[in-house]
């Protein structure tokens, strides 16, 4: 149903970041810098040096183009209602003023955005309440996506809202104990291996008081709603993917990790596991989403 | 298991007579099932009994927190309402971050609930002390009923001005449950302390117009700027005269009066 998730396991398995870096490569001959192998890949598309103007034109462009086609199939297979999950989801968060979030798998900022936006319509912040949000991802090209487009939509520091952006691994955070307030998750934890370290970790670097969320797809309760979805998830996103995309196997294997993912019990359960209390979890689009909320108390 | 014991330990608390049933139900498999653990103390049983105590444990902690969070929340109220801004100043307070507001999703409403129970509480405390009514010819104890109203609804003076708000809130269809349940478990609290031990169909029909007339004041006092709230203390002596005339006129046949009275009641709550 994400594209982004799919992206993700395309990036991760490089072919697309090749893909990237090839078109990379032809849109930007003239740096020749700029064509190196993926070694230079989380240096490379870093904004600090000053004379690369022109690259980080290139890079700009070519980012968009995938940042875009991330929404136009986003859109198309879960019918433009991933944005309304994630809505929904930044509603349950509920940030206030003196929050610090850590967005975890925030690839391309769609949560972060949401956050800086929900806390922008609280209005003013006191003096005393700086809010922030680190976004960390283990794959730099999509934190490059995502810088991008928070300077396209215009999040900057003018917002209010530090933003960090952070490449690292969710299983094993190089960041202090209690450093965050709040944890979020979105599409991501189905891609990490070991579900049991992300939440350790989670647990770890929030302090007391700490909210864990996490959206995932998930387990409908209803069998023959079920039978449903997995007559258009198996029948249908694979074409999509294949129509819009130009790739089938892929496709086929987000589905299939769907239904591996474990159910909404199962997950709260870890997630209590993890030491996390007050554990619910919130079904959305019945069940094809859900919503997991615990507490560091 | 667990359920059974807690639908017992509210049947104690409450007396509802409606939970009868249950509860014998709930005895009887409760009886069998320390039986065949007395019988055979396997290693699965002992760890059942273990979790259940820890379940228990981890349930109180989680509440202390929240009656922390809330009880810091209540000084906020005046400033900020009923609302999640005052739950998240008090989880400030409370020394965690004002994001463990989540910890109440209903909001205000968690709030209001909150403080409700808390009056309840102290009411029954005071009631505790308070002197026993000298019984009569009328059996019913109207003073002591008066009293117990109005001590309970000045709990709701530091909160005057946002009360109507509260109202409102409680009012709102996911906390109405939770509403309804505190009303009953007030009624229930003033009606065993005044000493009422009836077992007949007063018992229903007293409680029922108990809550109707303790609403029906609770509208009247927020809009009584009388001294000392005179006029509402009249208001509790008149409707509590009321009701006592209504149930004379029913002892002559409760039967068939008994249903209208009863929508009747529902109706005012
Ligand atoms: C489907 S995207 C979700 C993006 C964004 N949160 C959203 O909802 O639109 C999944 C992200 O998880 C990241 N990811 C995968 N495994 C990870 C891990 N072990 N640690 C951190 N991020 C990971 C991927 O790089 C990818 O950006």
């Amino acid at each position: 149903m994400s594209l982004r998730r799919l992206l993700c396991k395309l990036i991760r398995d490089r072919s697309l970041t090749y893909n990237v870096l090839k078109t990379r490569a032809l849109s930007s001959q003239s740096s020749d810098r700029s064509s190196d192998s993926d070694t230079s890949r989380q240096t490379h598309f870093g904004f600090q040096s000053v004379n690369e103007d022109e690259k980080w034109k290139k890079v700009h462009e070519v980012f968009e183009t995938v940042a875009d086609k991330y929404d136009l199939m986003n859109d198309a297979m879960s019918f433009g209602i991933h944005r309304i999950w994630k809505d929904i989801f930044m509603a349950r968060l509920a940030p206030t003023h003196g929050t610090k979030l850590l967005d975890m798998a925030g690839g391309t900022g769609d949560i972060t955005f949401r956050y800086i936006n929900y806390l922008k319509n609280l209005g003013p912040a006191p003096d005393n309440k700086s809010s922030s949000v680190t976004v960390c991802d283990i794959n730099q090209a999509m934190l490059d996506v995502g810088k991008v487009r928070a300077q396209r939509q215009g999040f900057t520091e003018a917002c209010g809202v530090n933003v960090q952006w952070l490449c690292g691994d969710a299983e094993n955070l190089q960041l202090p104990d209690e450093s965050f307030t709040a944890y979020t998750i979105a599409f991501g934890i189905r891609n990490c291996t070991h579900i049991d370290k992300v939440l350790e970790e989670a647990y770890r670097v929030l302090t007391p008081g700490g909210r864990f969320m996490c959206l995932e797809f998930s387990h409908i309760p209803n069998e023959t709603l079920q039978w449903v979805y997995d007559q258009y998830s198996f029948q249908v996103i694979p074409v999509l993917g294949q129509l819009l995309a130009g790739q089938w196997r892929p496709y086929q294997y987000l589905v299939e990790s769907i239904r591996q993912f474990p159910n909404q019990e199962k997950l709260k359960g870890m997630i209590e596991n993890a030491g996390f209390r007050q554990v619910t979890y919130e079904n959305l689009t019945f069940g094809t989403c859900a919503i997991h909320s615990g507490f560091k108390i | 298991m667990k359920s059974n014991v807690f639908i017992l330990l509210t049947a104690f608390k409450t007396g509802h007579k409606y939970i009868l049933p249950i509860i014998n139900g709930a005895v009887h498999r409760n009886i069998q099932l320390s039986r065949s653990y007395s019988q055979d103390r396997s290693h699965a049983d002992v760890t059942s009994v273990t979790a259940i105590i820890s379940d228990y444990d981890e349930r109180q902690y989680e509440e202390n927190v929240k009656s922390q969070i809330l009880q810091k929340a209540l000084q906020f109220v005046t400033h900020s309402g009923w609302t999640t801004e005052s739950l998240t100043a008090g989880a400030e307070a409370a020394g965690y971050p004002g994001i463990t507001h989540g910890l109440f999703p209903n909001g205000g409403g968690d709030l209001v609930h909150y403080f409700n129970v808390q009056c309840n509480e102290n009411l029954v405390d005071q009631m505790k002390t308070w002197p026993k009514e000298d019984l009569k010819e009328s059996n019913v104890p109207t003073k002591f009923i008066e009293n117990s109203i109005m001590a309970r609804l000045l709990m709701i003076e530091p909160y005057k001005n946002t009360w109507p708000k509260a109202m409102a809130i409680q009012a709102l269809p996911n906390n109405v449950p939770n509403c309804l349940a505190t009303l009953l478990s007030l009624v229930d609290d003033i009606c065993y302390h005044s000493g009422d031990r009836s077992v007949d169909f007063n018992w229903y029909l007293r409680r029922v117009g108990l809550a109707g007339i303790y609403k029906a004041t609770e509208l009247f006092y927020l809009t009584d700027k009388s001294n000392n709230n005179v006029s509402t203390r009249n208001f509790v002596t008149s409707r509590v005269r009321d009701a006592q005339l209504l149930q004379s006129a029913l002892k002559l046949n409760p039967i068939t009066t008994a249903p209208q009275t009863l929508t009747a009641a529902f109706v005012t709550v």
